[in-house]
C-alpha cells in the first residue's frame, strides 16, 4: 500500500475523502520528511484547503509559521555573510535550501537546516580566515582530517556561529572530487544569477546557481545521496524548480535544459529525475518533452534502471515506521552502496581507512600514555 | 466512525530500554513519533520527563498559540495569567488556587490563539518543586500527589492531579482578564500589589514567550491583544490565603468592567 502522503502528492483531490485517521498519518508522514510546510502549500496551491479539518490545518498553520521564521533567518544570515565575505573580496555563492530562499524558487514550505556556501578552493583559506572573524567556528580536527577533506571530499566540517548556532556548510566543490561524475565547478560559476536582498535599508549582492544549474545540482546530490530521509522532499524541490523553468522558457524549456544537463555530465540524473517526478507527482509541468527525448544507453541500461527503479520508487518516500518494511530496508541499502561505491573508488578508499585505522590505534596507546 | 476529536496532535511516548540496560541503572527515553530529542533519564524520572516533553513538543509545534510560560487559573471564563520566571512560586499558587474555586487552565503554558485571543487548557497534573509540595499537602488537604521524585534537575518534584473540573471541561477556553507578575518574597509581613503599565507588562511578558520571535508580527500582535484586554501588577507574597482574597478581589474588579474587545 502507497503511503498516504505519496497518495496526496500523486492526486492531491485524495483529500477529500481522507479520514481523521488517514490525516493523522498524514500529518505524522509528512513530519519524518520535513514536508509539513510543502504538504500545506501544495493543498493551498490546488485550492483544497476547505478539506482540511481544523485539527490539521493547525499542524499545517504551525509549519508555516516555523518557515517564515526561518526565512527570515536566512535572509539575514546571508546578508551578514555577503556583508563580511565582500569586503575581503570572496563573492560566495549560496547553495540549495538557502539559495532557493534567495531566488524564491522552490521555497514554497521548504525549511532547511543549514546555510550552504561554495567559494573557489583558492580562496578556502582567506574564507574561513574571515568567517572566524565573525563569529563562525569550525569543530577542531587532525591534520590528516583537514588535508583529506580538501583533497578529496567537496566541503570542510560544518561551521557554525558561536551566538546564533547557525550552521555553516562551506563547499569548495559541488560533489566530492572522488565522484564518478564531478560537477565541473567552473561551468556552474561561470552563469551564477544575481539577487537582490534588502536588510535593514541596505542592499545585498546575493549569487546563487542559475535555475538551470540548481535543478542540476538537486538532482546530481539526490541521486549521489546515500540516505533520502529528505528524498521524497528533494524531489517536490525539482519539480518546483522544472515548473519555474517552463515558465521562463515555455516550449525551449526540456531542450535547453537536457543541453545545459550534457554540457555537466547530468544527464542521467536528469532522466531519473523527470522520471520519478511524472511517476511519483501530480502533473504540475508537462515533462513528456524529457519522457521521449532519447537519452544515452549505456552497457546495461535496461536492466540497471529497472534496479534503480525498484529500489527509488520504494525509498522515495517518507522514512516513518508506518511502512518501512523489508522491502524498503533492502531497497535503502543498495542504494547506500550504490552511493559509497559512486563516490569512493576502492583506491582511494583503502589508503584512506587503512590510515584512519591506524591513527585510531595510535591515537588510542597515546591516549592510555 | 472517528470525529475530529479523536485526532492525536502528538505521538509521543516515554519508553523502558530493552535488554541488559533495562536491568542495570535502567533509563528511559523520550519519544515523539519515531524520535528522540533528549537525552534518556533514570527510569524514577519518568512522569517528570514525560511533562516536559510534552511541555517542549507543544512549544515546539503548537504555533497558532501564542506560547507564555506561566500558570493560568479561570472564574466565569475570564483568566488570570501568572508569568514568572522558576522559583517565582507561580505553581504554587496555581495549584492553591485551582484547589479553591478557581479552574485550572495550566501550570506551565498559556496558549493563547492567534486567531482570536482565546486561552486553551491543558488540564495536565501541576508540577510542584521542594519545599512548596508540603505547603500545597497543607494548604490543600484534597489536592492528590503522585510520588515525590529526588534529585532531578530541578530538586525534589511532585505532581497533583488536576482537580476533575478542569478536566471535563478542557475543551472550555477562557479570555484574559488580569495579569499577575508573582514573586514569593519570605521577607515581606503583608503582600504587596503594585499596578504595572501595560507597555512594561508587554516588555516583561515578551521574556516569559516561548515562540514570540518565531511568531514574527503576529507574536506582537496577539501579546498585545491580550495585554490589552488585562490588567497587570507585580504581586509579593508570603500567604496562600491572603494572595487567595486578592486575586479574589482583583479578579470581581476586572470582571465587573465592560470588557474591552
Amino acid at each position: 500500500m502507497n503511503p498516504i502522503l505519496n497518495n496526496i502528492l500523486k492526486t492531491p483531490s485524495f483529500v477529500e475523502t481522507m479520514s481523521v485517521a488517514q490525516w493523522e498519518m498524514c500529518i505524522r508522514q509528512a513530519t519524518a520528511s520535513n514536508m509539513t510546510g510543502r504538504l500545506s502549500y501544495i493543498l493551498s496551491h490546488h485550492n483544497l484547503q476547505k478539506f482540511v479539518p481544523s485539527r490539521v490545518a493547525n499542524h499545517l498553520v504551525s509549519a508555516e509559521v516555523r518557515t517564515r521564521c526561518q526565512h527570515r533567518e536566512i535572509n539575514f544570515e546571508v546578508t551578514q555573510l555577503v556583508a563580511s565575505l565582500n569586503a575581503v573580496g570572496i563573492l560566495p555563492i549560496f547553495l540549495k535550501g538557502a539559495a532557493y530562499v534567495v531566488a524564491k524558487t522552490a521555497h514554497q514550505g521548504r525549511t532547511c537546516n543549514d546555510i550552504d556556501i561554495l567559494v573557489p578552493l583558492d580562496q578556502l583559506k582567506a574564507t574561513e580566515k574571515e568567517l572566524e572573524n565573525h563569529g563562525w567556528v569550525g569543530e577542531s580536527i587532525s591534520a590528516y582530517d583537514a588535508k583529506y577533506y580538501r583533497q578529496w571530499m567537496h566541503e570542510i566540517p560544518p561551521m557554525f556561529h558561536l551566538e546564533r548556532k547557525t550552521v555553516l556548510d562551506v563547499h569548495h566543490h559541488i560533489l566530492p572530487k572522488t565522484n564518478k561524475s564531478t560537477f565541473n565547478i567552473v561551468n556552474a560559476l561561470d552563469i551564477a544569477t544575481e539577487h537582490y536582498l534588502t536588510y535593514a535599508g541596505v542592499e545585498y549582492r546575493v549569487k546563487t546557481m542559475s535555475l538551470s544549474d540548481m535543478i542540476l545540482h538537486s538532482a546530481c546530490h539526490l541521486f549521489s545521496e546515500g540516505e533520502l530521509e529528505k528524498g521524497l522532499r528533494d524531489l517536490t524541490d525539482i519539480q518546483l524548480m522544472l515548473v519555474e523553468f517552463h515558465q521562463l522558457h515555455q516550449q525551449d524549456s526540456a531542450s535547453l535544459l537536457i543541453a545545459r544537463a550534457k554540457t555537466l555530465n547530468l544527464e542521467h540524473q536528469l532522466d531519473l529525475a523527470t522520471r520519478y517526478i511524472s511517476i511519483l507527482f501530480y502533473d504540475m509541468v508537462n515533462l513528456s518533452d524529457y519522457r521521449v527525448h532519447k537519452w544515452p544507453a549505456r552497457r546495461w541500461s535496461k536492466q540497471r534502471n529497472s534496479m534503480l527503479d525498484w529500489c527509488y520508487l520504494r525509498v522515495i518516500t517518507p522514512h516513518h515506521i508506518s511502512h518501512m518494511d523489508f522491502r524498503h530496508s533492502i531497497a535503502a541499502l543498495v542504494i547506500f552502496v550504490r552511493s559509497h561505491y559512486l563516490k569512493m573508488p576502492l583506491r582511494i578508499l583503502i589508503p584512506h581507512l587503512t590510515l584512519k585505522c591506524w591513527h585510531g590505534i595510535t591515537g588510542t596507546f597515546k591516549a592510555a600514555d | 466512525m472517528l470525529s475530529e476529536l479523536d485526532f492525536v496532535d502528538f505521538h509521543v511516548s516515554v519508553d523502558k530500554p530493552k535488554g541488559l540496560r533495562g536491568f542495570i541503572k535502567p533509563q528511559v527515553k523520550f519519544k515523539l513519533d519515531q524520535t528522540s530529542p533528549f537525552k534518556p533519564l533514570p527510569v524514577d524520572q519518568s512522569c517528570a520527563f514525560f511533562e516536559w516533553g510534552l511541555n517542549w513538543t507543544i512549544a515546539q509545534y503548537a504555533m497558532h498559540f501564542l506560547i507564555i510560560h506561566c500558570a493560568v487559573v479561570e472564574k466565569d471564563g475570564r483568566a488570570i495569567i501568572l508569568p514568572g520566571v522558576p522559583g517565582a512560586g507561580k505553581s504554587t499558587l496555581c495549584a492553591a488556587l485551582c484547589h479553591h474555586g478557581w479552574r485550572l487552565l495550566s501550570d506551565e503554558q498559556a496558549l493563547i490563539s492567534i486567531a482570536n485571543g482565546e486561552i486553551s487548557p491543558l488540564a495536565r497534573p501541576i508540577c510542584l518543586k521542594n519545599e512548596s509540595i508540603d505547603i500545597i499537602k497543607d494548604f490543600c488537604p484534597t489536592a492528590q500527589f503522585g510520588a515525590i521524585v529526588k534529585g532531578t534537575s530541578k530538586g525534589d518534584l511532585s505532581h497533583v492531579k488536576a482537580p476533575k473540573d478542569a478536566i471535563t471541561l478542557v475543551n472550555q477556553t477562557a479570555s484574559p482578564c488580569l495579569i499577575i507578575f508573582p514573586q514569593y518574597a519570605p521577607e515581606v509581613t503583608s503582600s504587596i500589589v503594585t499596578p504595572m503599565a501595560r507597555g512594561v507588562a508587554l516588555v516583561e511578558l515578551i521574556a516569559h514567550c516561548f515562540n514570540y520571535t518565531t511568531l514574527g508580527q503576529d507574536g506582537f500582535k496577539a501579546l498585545s491583544r491580550t495585554v490589552a484586554q488585562s490588567q497587570c501588577y507585580g504581586f509579593r507574597y508570603n500567604n496562600l490565603s491572603e494572595a487567595l482574597e486578592i486575586f479574589d478581589k482583583l479578579h470581581r474588579e476586572v470582571t465587573n468592567e465592560p470588557y474591552p474587545k
